[in-house]
């Protein structure tokens, strides 16, 4: 017989009592070790979002209705495409404050080969690109040759093979990672595989460019501000002295999203502190009735002589394997819940969503099961004093 | 060990009435001999148990002293009280007192693997629990146990230290004619081998066994002839 081996022996003992408690504390758990992975994840695929973006402003033709096609494109991957004339380029670059500009050529396809669904195709101009390239090189760092292309990481094909678009074989290069935006559903090329891919759409038939000649046009300007200039007045500068195109603020096109996310974040944070405050009332609650239902077996320690001190570790072990308990049965069934169905997650809130890191998700784990741990003998802690101090003879004289 | 109980009273508040507060245990001075088998007997209420209960250190009296080898043990602190109760006295309370996640050999050896790790009384432990006549429950789950089975553990559990005072409230309350014979068989033979033994209870038949009687009445504690 060993009395540290007590606390584990009343658990077993009383299987529907602590698995009651088990429950509550894994509940607590679930929501802020799940909460905070998907407010992580909305975060990170934000700041993925804004990254990968690279550019201050965004001019596109006022054909794209404005902000709404390039974000519904760019946010929730819906394709699409437009054009305006090559010319906007040099107009753009010599507006003040701009250091520099990239073009970029859109092109959606209508079946691809390799996917089931349509997919965006984006073109970038290799010379004087700095939007896509920076982030492309971190799969593939060699040129992206004519029908090179690299696809997103939830395009089905893999690093090598072929897919066709509107009936051109074109190889896979490299397979981009997991950005959580829906730049992971585009396809990636050179603008001279764009312009050939938008001759070859026209032979099938479809004719995205009506009059156009796909070597004069462009979809859309990437425009990096220089230092010391207010971004918000070069796009104000390039709407007032350039006709028939749309300058965009990134940041302004992020607000939506962003909003949403802080309200999402701001809501569930208040609900993490509702859920553990709940919890520890409950758990105060619970140990309390325990303690009082138990207070002639406490009563009985003390008669063979165990100390207030021994009593209150005793009870508070109990409380301590109840919620480590509870917190790693807690963080099974929120990974279980919030990592495989990321994706439907993601869908669902319709904003960019990438999981934490291996090494954040830990510091998360970490946190939750700490907090589950503090809240159990926090719970119990009172009444465990409390019963400590009452004299024994009364107890038993109850 | 000499126990002396000097000058002892217990009240408790009144919640309603005249009188804002009652004796449980009025002025009680008394010795107990080293060695000694004492009962206190007297109808329930009477403030038998509150007196053991203070013997014990288990109830701390509203003035006094309970002095043992003339150390009032009311002068300890918590933890020098509890190892001081582990080691030197083994009580039997009146309400049931075993731990129902526990088997009938760990409730016993509990006084005993509080303060010690190495396990060096097994065999003594099952040599209480023969005594008891509960051997063959040994392995058995303590709310599994009858009333009179688990008032016998208490006893045994009592017994593990080898302490110095033994203190029974009710100890054959829930057992047949044929287990209160041999428990105050038990304690009298503790006794004789030196063990200070005081007992509360309602069985007048315990006075043959006894050296020394007492009566409780309304509080008040007299010496029978």
């Amino acid at each position: 017989m060993n009395i540290n081996k007590l606390p584990v022996r009343n658990l077993i003992k009383k299987p529907l009592r602590s698995a009651a408690l088990i429950f509550i504390s894994a509940f607590l758990v679930i929501s802020m070790f799940g909460g905070s992975v998907i407010v992580k994840s909305l975060q990170n695929g934000m700041n993925n979002l804004e990254a990968r973006l690279g550019a201050d402003v965004i001019v596109v033709p006022n054909s794209a209705k404005s902000k709404t096609d390039l974000e519904n494109m760019l946010l929730q991957g819906t394709p699409g495409y437009f054009y305006m004339d090559k010319s906007y380029i040099d107009k753009i670059a010599e507006i003040d404050g701009v250091e520099k500009v990239s073009a970029q050529y859109f092109l959606a396809s209508a079946k691809a080969g390799c996917c089931s669904v349509a997919v965006q195709i984006i073109g970038f101009d290799p010379e004087n690109d700095f939007s896509i390239q920076p982030w492309i090189r971190n799969s593939y760092k060699e040129k992206l040759e004519l029908y090179d292309v690299v696809v997103g990481s939830d395009i089905n094909s893999i690093a090598g093979s072929q897919i066709k678009l509107y009936n051109t074989n074109c190889k896979v290069a490299a397979k981009l990672e997991k950005t959580g935006t829906a730049l992971d559903t585009a396809i990636y090329a050179n603008a001279e595989t764009v312009k050939e891919l938008i001759k070859a759409a026209d032979k099938q038939g479809i004719n995205v460019l009506s009059e156009n000649n796909p070597d004069s046009v462009i979809s859309s300007v990437y425009v990096k501000v220089m230092d010391g200039y207010d971004p918000q007045a070069v796009t104000d500068d390039i709407n007032i002295h350039i006709r028939k195109v749309q300058a965009v603020r990134t940041k302004n096109m992020m607000t939506g999203i962003s909003d949403s996310l802080s309200a999402i974040s701001s809501a569930v944070t208040v609900l993490l502190i509702v859920v553990w405050i709940m919890s520890l009332i409950i758990m105060f609650i619970a140990f309390s009735m325990l303690i009082n239902e138990r207070k002639k077996e406490f009563a009985v320690l003390r008669i063979i002589g165990t100390s207030r001190k021994m009593l209150v570790k005793i009870i508070i072990t109990e409380s301590l394997f109840i919620c480590l308990l509870g917190g790693i049965t807690g963080i099974i069934l929120a990974a279980l819940i919030v990592f495989p169905f990321s994706a439907v997650i993601e869908a669902m809130l319709g904003l960019p969503f990438l999981v934490p890191s291996f090494g954040q998700t830990v510091a998360y784990m970490t946190v939750s099961l700490l907090l589950s741990i503090i809240t159990g003998p926090l719970s119990a802690a009172y009444s465990a004093y409390r019963l400590s101090r009452v004299d024994t003879g009364l107890i038993m004289r109850e | 060990m000499k126990i002396e109980i000097k000058n002892v009273t217990k009240t408790y508040p009144r919640k309603s009435g005249e009188a804002n507060f009652f004796y449980a245990v009025k002025e009680t001075s008394f010795n107990i001999s080293e060695g000694s088998l004492s009962v206190i007997l007297g109808r329930s209420g009477s403030g038998k148990s509150t007196l053991l209960n203070m013997i014990g250190g288990l109830l701390k009296p509203t003035s006094g002293e309970i002095l043992y080898d003339n150390k009032n043990i009311f002068d300890f602190n918590d933890k020098e009280l509890s190892v001081f109760r582990n080691k030197n006295i083994g009580m039997i309370p009146q309400v049931q007192s075993v731990l129902p996640n526990l088997t009938v050999f760990e409730n016993v050896m509990l006084p005993y693997a509080l303060y010690k790790k190495e396990n060096t009384v097994g065999e003594y432990a099952d040599e209480l629990l023969k005594m008891t006549g509960i051997f063959d429950l040994k392995n058995v789950y303590a709310s599994d146990l009858s009333g009179g089975e688990m008032r016998r553990v208490a006893i045994a559990r009592a017994l593990i230290n080898k302490p110095s005072i033994i203190l029974g409230d009710e100890p054959t309350a829930d057992l047949d004619e044929e287990n209160t014979e041999k428990v105050f068989e038990i304690f009298k033979k503790t006794a004789q081998q030196g063990t200070t033994v005081l007992l509360v209870t309602h069985e007048t038949d315990a006075k043959k066994y006894s050296d020394c009687v007492y009566k409780m009445q309304s509080g008040e504690l007299s010496k029978e002839t």
